[in-house]
């Protein structure tokens, strides 16, 4: 069963503008999608693949390798079940994805063909990087040898390893490459409750000089607080496997534990975390700043913007934008000097985003340009 | 996987179909069309609405006149829950087939032919 979302089908409208669309696949699943595209109007030129002993379309079909002697500029959207196998085909041939070719399933800029995560005791999930320090934070430059650290906390719009652009913790380090190294621990879907055992677990150890969270928009996720969607599939599958104690018994019923109840907003949850945070991070000498990042839901919106946020699908629209005054209403009303309202900071700009919280790279250098001049600007000048 | 709505067996029937209005239901209306690959030809602003999107998820977006001189054959989509006054006027353009979506009203899940 093929479904369009409206982040995907925004993204598939923009890829093929002024091209030709060539499908990957030739089965039923790519004979749904032709239905689906000629519903929308979109016509598929042809039909390419490596496997032709199930053919389903009544489309022109050739061989994927034919790609190479196409002339006309074009994108390919892989409607096919082993989007990896196919993924890794055309990258041989020459194409790039994003640029190139998609999925036509979640069809957006996270890369949906890399095993993306690591399992995690603590958290679920997390980035699957090895690095000096051990696994679940990517590292620019070399932390033993640099004279400043800064480590990144957030969610999917700070996630150094899932997007085909630099993120802009990236962008931040090459500011200053030479001497600094900049730690991101942040990962798709966290919260800032994931973000405070990141920090005591990855962060705190590596002792940076600051640490910087730019979160946000996933805190409204989840119900309960620190335990994400993840883990709660995961231990609910988990407490059924009756795994044995060294005494042979298993006691473990199967009703899995979330925590005490609790009945505070998102807004002072976010806040909440915040103030923890940066306890832990004073209580080590390490200075520690918060900003409550821009998205669509209260930016002041150009045309380019307007239609993005028509096309975006908004569950619970009236509770985020709800949620976000009440974090902006906290910020002024607390006016704790390591809580920044960030949420106004891509208003001069139109068109960065591609969905109602993600930026493009060009939205990324923007916000590691704002962060530097908060910074180092004036350190700069001095 | 079972839809949890089902279509007037009128719109299958590859007739011209034109929603009215561009908000957010009349979105959910659309793709509740497209999971059932029903086309939709075209958005129509409602009287007073305005925009400056020539295309809505690709498909052209119309004026009550453009409505009124070129689709008077269509079938128009209206919401349940404006459906007096749209019908009302609708049906002062000349609109003669208008369907009335009630999956925002009380019996979800049938779309049927207005009066």
């Amino acid at each position: 069963m093929f479904y369009i979302t409206g982040n995907d089908l925004w993204r598939i409208l923009k890829s093929v503008q002024d091209k030709k669309l060539i499908l990957y696949g030739t089965g039923v699943y790519a004979n749904e999608v032709i239905k689906k595209l000629q519903c929308l109007d979109i016509e598929v030129a042809y039909c390419v693949d490596d496997d032709f002993s199930n053919i389903e379309v009544s489309i022109e079909i050739r061989d994927v390798y034919s790609l190479l002697l196409e002339k006309e500029d074009f994108y390919v959207f892989i409607a096919k079940k082993d989007r990896k196998k196919c993924a890794v085909m055309l990258q041989e041939i020459g194409l790039k994805f994003y640029q190139d070719f998609n999925s036509i399933v979640n069809a957006r800029a996270m890369h949906p063909f890399i095993d993306e995560f690591l399992l995690d005791v603590h958290l679920g999930y997390t980035l699957p990087f090895q690095e000096t320090v051990g696994k679940g934070v990517k590292i620019y430059g070399d932390i033993n040898t640099a004279k400043y650290t800064i480590a990144i906390l957030g969610g999917s719009t700070s996630d150094p390893c899932n997007y085909p652009w630099k993120s802009w913790g990236e962008l931040l380090w090459e500011y200053h490459k030479k001497d600094w190294a900049v730690v991101v621990g942040a990962v798709a879907g966290y919260s800032s409750s994931e973000e405070v055992i990141k920090l005591i677990r990855d962060i705190i150890p590596i002792r940076p000089n600051l640490i910087i969270s730019y979160s946000g928009v996933n805190d409204p996720l989840y119900q309960y607080p620190y335990v994400n969607n993840y883990q709660r599939f995961l231990y609910n599958k988990l407490c059924r496997l009756k795994v044995k104690d060294a005494y042979g018994a298993s006691t473990i019923g199967e009703q899995v534990c979330y925590g005490v109840t609790s009945e505070i907003s998102y807004a002072e949850r976010w806040i909440n975390n915040q103030r923890i945070m940066h306890s832990i991070a004073k209580e080590f000498d390490i200075e520690y700043k918060a900003f409550f990042q821009p998205t669509l839901y209260t930016k002041c919106r150009g045309e380019s913007d307007e239609e993005v946020f028509l096309y975006a699908e908004h569950v619970g629209l009236s509770d985020r934008i709800l949620y976000t005054q009440q974090v902006i209403e906290y910020i002024k009303e607390l006016d704790l000097d390591f809580i920044k309202d960030a949420t106004c900071w891509l208003d001069d700009y139109d068109g960065l985003f591609y969905d109602c919280v993600h930026v493009e790279e060009l939205g990324n250098k923007y916000i590691a340009e704002k962060i530097y001049k908060y910074f180092f600007e004036r350190k700069d000048e001095e | 996987m079972e839809y949890l709505y089902q279509i007037n067996p009128i719109l299958n029937q590859n007739v011209p179909i034109i929603i009215y209005g561009m908000g957010g239901i009349e979105k959910r209306l659309f793709y509740a069309l497209l999971q059932q690959n029903i086309k939709v030809t075209a958005f129509c602003l409602k009287e007073g609405q305005n925009s400056n999107m020539k295309k809505f998820f690709n498909k052209k977006v119309i004026s009550l006149q453009e409505l009124k001189e070129k689709y008077q054959d269509a079938y128009v989509i209206i919401l349940g829950q404006s459906s007096a006054e749209d019908g009302e006027i609708l049906h002062n353009i000349g609109i003669k087939n208008i369907v009335v979506e009630n999956i925002t009203l009380k019996n979800k899940g049938v779309l049927f032919l207005g009066e």
